[in-house]
């Protein structure tokens, strides 16, 4: 099954990006109707930055393209099935906070996409993060939570925390064929391995 | 030396309780707890800050050789409840704490334990830290006032926010949300106009923070900004669409996965029948 899997996996990276794929950002982006001040989409980063992710129990190794808000406020997600994506307007993984990073479950048609296997991950598990300065930075799975789309943790995900942690989201539950969504998220919390443990 | 009973601790335990529990939610369960140590006392020197665990009776030495003015960074812990201790830095673990309060550590939350006031009537304080998201744009922010040469300060942006208007002296505010931006910021003593400083202060949208007055080393006083917690100004609206669907449990393709659940469901029943077995062949006698 796992060769069948990767078989999947490997075919689906093949393929280039569908148009029809929902979660492609509008190619312009316009003031939103409410007035509503959008964040800048390229801000100045002076630091290193996010480029790579491995999760070595559950087999994830992964380009990291940076994300930003879609016109309608919401998380642009990766533009291919096998990357993962980080909220560039965030926080850096490594630095105080909570950085977030996001990926497929699976594709429109061809099987698993990067966080397939995301459910498979345990308190404990080691995630592990590259920043162009070719630092490695360590994190530890705390807590692995389905929550209903409907009830979207936003304050658990992005709200402010004393030390740098990591957020890892993707799809879960059902399919709705007809909105092309999943019904829930999985929410992976992790903090930094070097911080000290009492 | 002596162990110091504190007025105050009711007061900060209720505090703890209601800051941990938003609208009845505990921030992240399965998450540590965060404590962070700090020395707001001018007269007094560096301590060593112990933690024992009510559970295991294990006793800790979370920090050492805090000086005044020093706000160590945070570090994890194991959520419970909790005995923290200050010793004079270096002191034996065996010799008296000057004093000790309780540490009530929920998951996701965050603490300083601080000494404050002057030698005499030294304080110990656990202070919730603050992880709740700012409005947007915002920052929330308290002021620890530790400066004794001035027994009641104002704390104030030029042309800006009124962070505190009297501050007495070994006092803590809340936190309240205030903009964004660089200020700068004047700490004065509310009876002596010369005891006054101005210092550059940036309130980052999104983070949570504490501004600090300390009597400097000669003959003023100094404030700075300390930041509690960092977050995101103006996160993401929603959840995250992050699937395309082939591998839903309702595809009608996805073979291997069918597979999978198949075999899932048919471990399990083999297990419940097992400990159903298991059960059954279990002597009665116990009832």
């Amino acid at each position: 099954m796992m060769v069948l899997m990767a078989m999947l996996c490997g075919a689906s990276a093949a393929l280039a990006w569908t148009a029809a794929h929902r979660d492609v950002a509008p190619a312009t982006l316009n003031a939103s109707a409410s007035g509503t001040v959008l964040v800048a989409r390229t801000p100045v980063r002076a630091g290193p930055l996010p480029v790579r992710i491995v999760i070595p129990t559950i087999a994830v190794s992964a380009d990291i393209e940076p994300l930003h808000r879609a016109a309608d406020g919401t998380l642009n997600t990766p533009q291919q099935w096998n990357d993962a994506g980080w909220y560039a307007d965030g926080v850096v993984p490594g630095q105080r906070g909570p950085a977030v990073i996001v990926g497929h479950v699976d594709s429109a048609r061809d099987g698993p996409a990067v966080f397939y296997r995301l459910r498979q991950l345990q308190p404990g598990d080691q995630v592990l993060v590259e920043t162009s300065d070719a630092q490695n930075h360590r994190f530890v799975v705390d807590t692995a939570r389905k929550f209903a789309k409907t009830s979207f943790p936003t304050e658990l995900v992005y709200g402010p925390t004393p030390m740098a942690e990591l957020r890892l989201i993707t799809c879960a539950g059902s399919f709705d064929r007809a909105s092309h969504n999943y019904s829930d998220n999985l929410i992976v919390t992790a903090h930094a391995a070097e911080t000290p443990e009492l | 030396m002596h162990t110091q009973t504190i007025p105050a601790l009711a007061g900060c335990v209720a505090a703890v309780a209601l800051s941990v529990a938003p609208a009845g939610a505990a921030p992240n369960p399965g998450a540590a707890a965060m404590v962070r140590g700090a020395h707001f006392s001018p007269d007094t020197p560096s301590v060593d800050v112990y933690l024992t665990s009510f559970s295991g009776g294990t006793t800790t030495l979370a920090l050492s050789n805090v000086g005044y003015g020093d706000v160590s960074k945070y570090q994890r812990l194991e959520p419970g409840l909790y005995t923290v201790g200050m010793r004079p830095a270096g002191a034996s673990p065996s010799t008296p704490v000057v004093f000790s309060w309780k540490l009530d550590a929920k998951p996701g939350a965050a603490f300083t334990a601080l000494a404050i006031g002057m030698n005499k009537s030294l304080q110990g304080r656990v202070l919730p830290d603050d992880v709740t998201p700012p409005p947007s744009g915002q920052a929330r922010v308290r002021i620890i006032q530790a400066a004794d040469r001035a027994p009641a300060a104002r704390v104030a942006a030029e042309k800006g926010p009124v962070f505190g208007a009297k501050v007495p002296f070994a006092e803590t505010t809340g936190y309240a949300p205030f903009p964004a931006g660089t200020w700068p910021v004047t700490a004065s003593s509310a009876e002596n106009p010369n005891v006054t400083t101005t210092t550059n202060i940036t309130l980052t949208a999104g983070h949570d923070g504490s501004i600090v007055v300390l009597d400097d080393t000669k003959q003023g006083i100094s404030v700075r900004f300390v930041d509690d917690a960092v977050g995101t100004d103006l996160p993401p609206a929603g959840p995250v669409a992050t699937g395309g669907g082939s591998t839903a449990v309702v595809a009608s393709r996805g073979p291997t996965l069918s597979a999978a659940a198949w075999t899932i469901a048919g471990l399990t029943f083999a297990a419940t029948v097992a400990l159903a077995g298991a059960a059954l062949r279990r002597p009665r006698s116990q009832s």
